[in-house]
């Protein structure tokens, strides 16, 4: 059975996801595709969501794509809420559009889209009828985001009506718990999403974290999620340590662009390296193979801290 | 023609609530503790200033245009010259606005200058908005304060245009030329607005300075706001934040674009515009805004304001903004949880008292640590003003919070003279004695009673115990509600020991309305017998006298429209609520009576014993069942009677008598009648289905009476499968029992076509439907048609050549499409 397995192994593709409204790569971004031969770069276009009963798109993406010689799949985030009582009319039109439109705007051509949506049981007929009629008017590949639990019970879930779809491997513990020891990544949830034998209905591309961050609990609630936090820093500031990744705030001050209070826990996530590679080796073992892997997302913040081969230990790991 | 219906301040009156949310439930409650405030002045407005947008559109308007009457020195009232500024139609002409605005001459010199004056002002106000709308995009513009403060709103208007610059050279012409400084700072506002909107940020700072220095009327704020806006442009952070922070200590009416355009990302900014600013209480406000934003706990920011400026309304209102910040970690309101049970109940107990706080630090550094710092400093705050009663209620409440129930009834000391603190107390004292005692003894209850009576001005209701004006005008939007909050901690607690009686009447999420389902919830056991008892307990403890003041209140709310009904129908007899409650209890138990086929009798004697009037009327034919289940009159007519003059009584004396006419062998039809009646007035499809059955096994029966109970029979399998398909499993009858089991029952020992295999069928049906819920349509009515197609073929298979067949399918669509497959 393994040696069957090795001989169809093939290396995935390596992409990133880029999720910030002002599209613009610095050199250290575009260094870090070129040398993992990205040729796709998965953009958030803009996010649909309710306000005032209507259906808007918020947060459009501002690009500058001068020095881009990379196909941009376009991205859409939406709301759960969207989908709650039916499809939203003139939706399906309305997303097509204003993507035509920002395709035109940067002289883009665009092949596929993919469209990112937290279903649920209530939503997911929507969700997918919107999908359906998404098809109907598109030529381009649809892809659609899917969640450990949808990958899990498919039959419970549904799958949607998309040629392929991206498996995203973070956001897997339960954030709001400030026990938690790592809500982005934990290879001991995953596997209890991948048995081994688990595999979806169609084709699959895998999404894998490469963000970090600090979490402040305040009241014993989840308050503030403070983005590309940095450890080295905290000993300059009036921080208790608590435990790895825990520290308390000992009095009220500002640090990274916040305000702390005092009593404030922070606990400082990260995907790091080495659960990375586990995770992926538990996906590996899973019948399930997967195209690409994506990696969630392109900073050159947090980027450099991983080994320039990563990124391919990764790809040569799960493919 | 453009309409120009907003300020000719700054344009626009789309003011949204925009600052860091500080919408709560809570039980301490601003508009009984802030409520005599004079909302424009007090600091407190903005606390619920931002929540109201039209009291805020208003508040504006009413400011700007008394700011007008004022320079006209009361020949115009602020109302009339609200249609001239805010208005809805083109300016004219000079000559023409003019006659328009004087609703009567003036023979002083001076006020006919103002006026000339105001009308030059206006037509060039008009023309700076209609160059801002017409320039700007609708989100830039319209919604600068709201997610594009001031702060980030960036120039748009193109420079050079020859309009803009004959709108500043009219600016700067009118500032000349005009001898009211009054509409020379109104005119410089325009150039301010200009300039800021073209990006001429020094030029803005040149004219603010020139025209506004020491400068503290009403529109100086809200150019300074601009300058502060151009300020950030001109990197010049620190003066802009001090700025912003002016503007919203002195101009209501911008605190929430200001305080959305501060930005304090370091110790450093903070500390930077601190520094500029020339007074404690200008420091201390720093500080008021930075604990006013909805993350922050403001302990230490309260700490420096009580150092600088002692007891200010700023360290009251951060107070109250804290407390609903630890009551909201210790309580969960969840307000809008309409499935209530014993389980969500049991949220309204102390968080703490069930948590397990194995991780010690996670506890010293959390809710009830910072609710420790809060009761210090609240404690220190009422020893240093011992009459300012809102430093009594907070650290009460704070008391009350923590589970100290002696601490906080003793800092509540004497009432308060303030009708809105004297509730706030009254309230408080409720909640201590409802947590502070494990068993509420007749003296507690009526206590009690007495607090809910005062706080709601003598009436029995739960309706809001604000007064109308703080309702209307401010608070609509929140949800603060002090009498829910004592009837669920009733509710909880008499739950927990079991009191059946109290644990419905305090349930304030239903009324008697829901007394059945009440019954039903309170049953372990789907029994006819069961549940009738619970009837006859619930008569028999609601005879139980005395009464305590509390009982009396819970009962009249939750029969309010019990009562409300009975007292319209029989006012002449002048009858208590008491006895009115126990009319109603009685029809409740002839209603369950009836619903047994063996107790119907019973049910008749019963309603006998009842005022004639109490009885309810029939409100449709019990013997008439239409063809189809909804847009239909075509109706199958069992039996004729005069049902529209019947009551509950008729009906039952006519089931009696059809019952025991069914039971002669050649009275099968009365047996289909009398199904008919139940379905119709009882909507019991599972009883009805059981007659009927029993019914065509008659053999007395004709065809034709045979294929109506058949086509009723399906009729009823349709209905049950949308029941438990999509009401999960819950019949919606009047006697609906209300789980699963007793529908499995009902039919297991009835082994008939529909029994218990149907019933699998069901539960099975309903499950995939619930998995499969995402499946097209197709696929779950094929399982429908599958399911429920059979008692439709044996009509047609064996009763095909009835009339009433024929009938059936000509009358209802869905039949005739069962048929035909």
């Amino acid at each position: 059975m393994s040696s069957c397995k090795e001989e169809v192994h093939q290396q995935a593709e390596i992409s990133f996801y880029h999720w910030k409204q002002d599209f613009s790569l610095d050199s250290n971004e575009l260094t870090i595709l070129s040398d993992n031969k990205v040729n796709e770069l998965y953009v958030r276009f803009f996010d649909v969501t309710l306000e005032d009963g209507k259906c808007i798109p918020v947060s459009v993406v501002e690009l500058d794509t001068s020095t881009i010689p990379f196909e941009i799949i376009p991205c859409i985030y939406i709301e759960n809420k969207v989908f709650k009582k039916g499809v939203p009319s003139d939706l399906c039109q309305n997303v097509y559009d204003l993507v035509r439109e920002i395709e035109e705007i940067h002289s883009l051509s665009i092949h596929e889209i993919q469209f990112d949506c937290d279903w649920t049981e209530t939503s997911g007929p929507n969700y997918f009828q919107f999908l359906q009629g998404f098809q109907d008017i598109s030529s381009w590949t649809i892809s659609s985001t899917i969640r450990l639990h949808q990958f899990k019970y498919p039959q419970k879930t549904g799958v949607p009506p998309v040629d392929k779809g991206v498996l995203m491997c973070y956001n897997m513990n339960d954030i709001y718990d400030v026990n938690t020891e790592n809500s982005i990544i934990s290879n001991q949830t995953l596997k209890t999403y991948m048995d081994g034998s688990t595999s979806y209905s169609i084709p699959l591309d895998l999404a894998f974290p490469t963000y970090h961050w600090g979490l402040v609990y305040r009241l014993d609630d989840l308050a503030l999620i403070v983005n590309d936090i940095e450890a080295d820093s905290i000993p300059n500031y009036p921080f208790t340590k608590l435990s790895g990744t825990k520290y308390r705030a000992d009095s009220s001050f500002y640090f990274n662009q916040t305000y702390f209070n005092r009593g404030d826990i922070l606990r400082i996530e990260h995907s790091e390296t080495k659960v990375l590679l586990e995770c992926a080796e538990t996906i590996a073992n899973n019948e399930q193979r997967f195209g690409k892997v994506i990696f969630y997302h392109l900073n050159s913040q947090s980027i450099p801290s991983y080994d320039p081969s990563f990124f391919q230990k990764i790809a040569n790991s799960i493919g | 023609m453009q309409i120009l219906s907003v300020s000719i301040l700054l344009g626009h009156s789309t003011l949204y609530c925009c600052v860091s949310g500080y919408s709560y439930n809570s039980n301490f409650d601003k508009a009984l503790l802030f409520g005599n405030a004079d909302f424009a002045e007090s600091y407190s407005s903005w606390l619920y200033r931002y929540s109201n947008y039209d009291y805020l559109h208003n508040q504006t308007v009413s400011l700007n245009v008394q700011d007008w009457a004022q320079f006209f020195e009361g020949k115009y009232t602020p109302d009339s010259l609200v249609s001239v500024i805010y208005r809805g139609h083109d300016f004219e002409s000079n000559r023409a606005e003019l006659n328009s605005l004087r609703n009567k001459r003036s023979t002083e010199l001076k006020l006919i200058a103002k006026e000339e004056s105001f009308i030059e002002y206006l037509k060039l106000a008009l023309e700076v908005e209609a160059i801002l709308e017409n320039n700007t995009s609708a989100w830039e513009y319209d919604r600068y304060w709201d997610d594009n403060p001031e702060r980030t709103k960036e120039g748009v208007l193109e420079n050079g245009t020859t309009k803009f610059n004959r709108l500043v050279q009219q600016a700067e012409a009118l500032i000349n030329r005009s001898q009211f400084s009054f509409i020379r700072e109104r005119t410089a506002y325009q150039l301010v607005k200009l300039y800021r909107y073209n990006n001429q940020y020094s030029l803005v700072e040149d004219v603010f300075y020139q025209y506004f220095t020491g400068s503290t009327s009403f529109i100086s704020y809200w150019a300074m706001e601009h300058l502060a806006g151009a300020l950030i442009h001109l990197e010049r952070k620190d003066e802009a934040n001090y700025l912003f922070s002016k503007v919203y200590m002195n101009a209501p009416s911008r605190q929430i674009s200001a305080y959305n355009s501060l930005s304090f990302m370091s110790e450093y900014d903070f500390d930077a515009a601190k520094r500029l600013c020339i007074s404690d209480e200008e420091k201390s406000g720093l500080h008021f805004i930075r604990g006013m934003n909805k993350s922050n706990l403001a302990y230490d920011d309260i700490n420096f304001i009580v150092k600088s400026v002692g007891n200010h309304e700023f360290v009251r209102i951060l107070m109250c903004k804290e407390i609903v910040k630890i009551e909201s970690a210790i309580i969960d309101f969840n307000q809008n949880n309409s499935s209530y049970s014993s389980e969500t109940i049991g949220q309204y107990s102390h968080r703490y008292a069930l948590r397990d706080y194995d991780n010690q630090y996670l506890y010293q550094m959390g809710a009830f640590a910072y609710l420790d710092d809060l009761i210090r400093i609240s404690n220190k705050m009422m020893s240093n003003d011992s009459e300012d009663s809102f430093w009594r209620l907070s650290t009460a409440y704070l008391y009350y919070l923590k589970g100290d129930f002696s601490s906080s009834q003793e800092c509540l000391g004497t009432p308060p003279t303030d009708q809105g603190m004297l509730k706030m107390y009254e309230a408080i004292r409720a909640f201590n004695v409802i947590e502070g005692n494990e068993i509420l003894s007749i003296e507690h209850e009526n206590e009690i009673g007495e607090i809910l009576l005062f706080l709601n001005d003598g009436q029995s209701t739960l309706s809001s115990i604000r007064d109308t004006q703080a309702r209307i005008t401010i608070w609509q939007d929140e949800g603060t509600d002090i009498n829910r909050y004592i009837f669920n901690l009733l509710y909880s607690k008499y739950l927990n020991q079991g009191d059946f009686y109290k644990s419905i009447i305090f349930n304030c999420n239903h009324s008697s309305n829901q007394l059945l389902w009440d019954i039903l919830d309170q049953s372990t056991v789907d029994s006819f017998y069961k549940n009738l008892q619970y009837i006859q307990n619930l008569l028999d403890t609601q005879a139980v006298s005395p009464k305590s003041a509390l009982t009396k209140f819970g009962e009249e709310v939750y029969f309010a429209p019990a009562i409300r009904n009975l007292t319209q129908r029989i006012s002449h007899h002048e009858l208590s609520n008491d006895s009115l409650i126990r009319i109603y209890l009685h029809k409740m138990k002839g209603k369950f009576l009836l619903s047994d086929l063996n107790n119907i009798a019973d049910a008749i004697k019963h309603f006998e014993k009842l005022p004639e009037e109490s009885l309810d009327t029939m409100a449709n034919n019990p013997f008439a069942f239409k063809f189809k289940p909804y847009g239909s009159d075509s109706i199958i007519k069992t039996l004729e009677t005069p049902w529209d003059t019947w009551t509950t009584l008729d009906l039952s004396r006519c089931l009696d008598s059809l019952r025991n006419e069914s039971k002669q062998e050649d009275q099968g039809k009365n047996l289909i009648n009398f199904s008919v009646a139940y379905l119709t007035q009882y909507s019991d499809e599972k009883l009805l289905k059981e007659y009927l059955y029993e019914g065509i096994q008659s053999e007395y029966l004709t065809r034709e009476e045979k294929a109506q109970a058949l086509f009723i029979m399906s009729r009823c399998d349709r209905t049950l499968y949308h029941n438990t398909t999509q009401y999960g499993l819950y019949p919606r009858a009047i006697n609906g029992y209300s789980i699963p089991d007793l529908y499995e029952y009902r039919f297991s020992h009835n082994d008939n076509m529909w029994g218990i295999g149907r019933w699998l069928k069901d539960r099975q049906l309903w499950k995939k439907q619930n998995e499969e819920m995402w499946r097209e349509n197709k696929v779950f009515w094929n399982e429908f048609d599958e399911a429920y197609s059979e008692s439709f073929k044996v009509l047609k298979e064996e009763y095909a050549d009835t009339e009433f067949y024929q009938l059936a399918v000509k009358e209802c669509a869905v039949f005739e499409l069962y048929v035909g497959m």
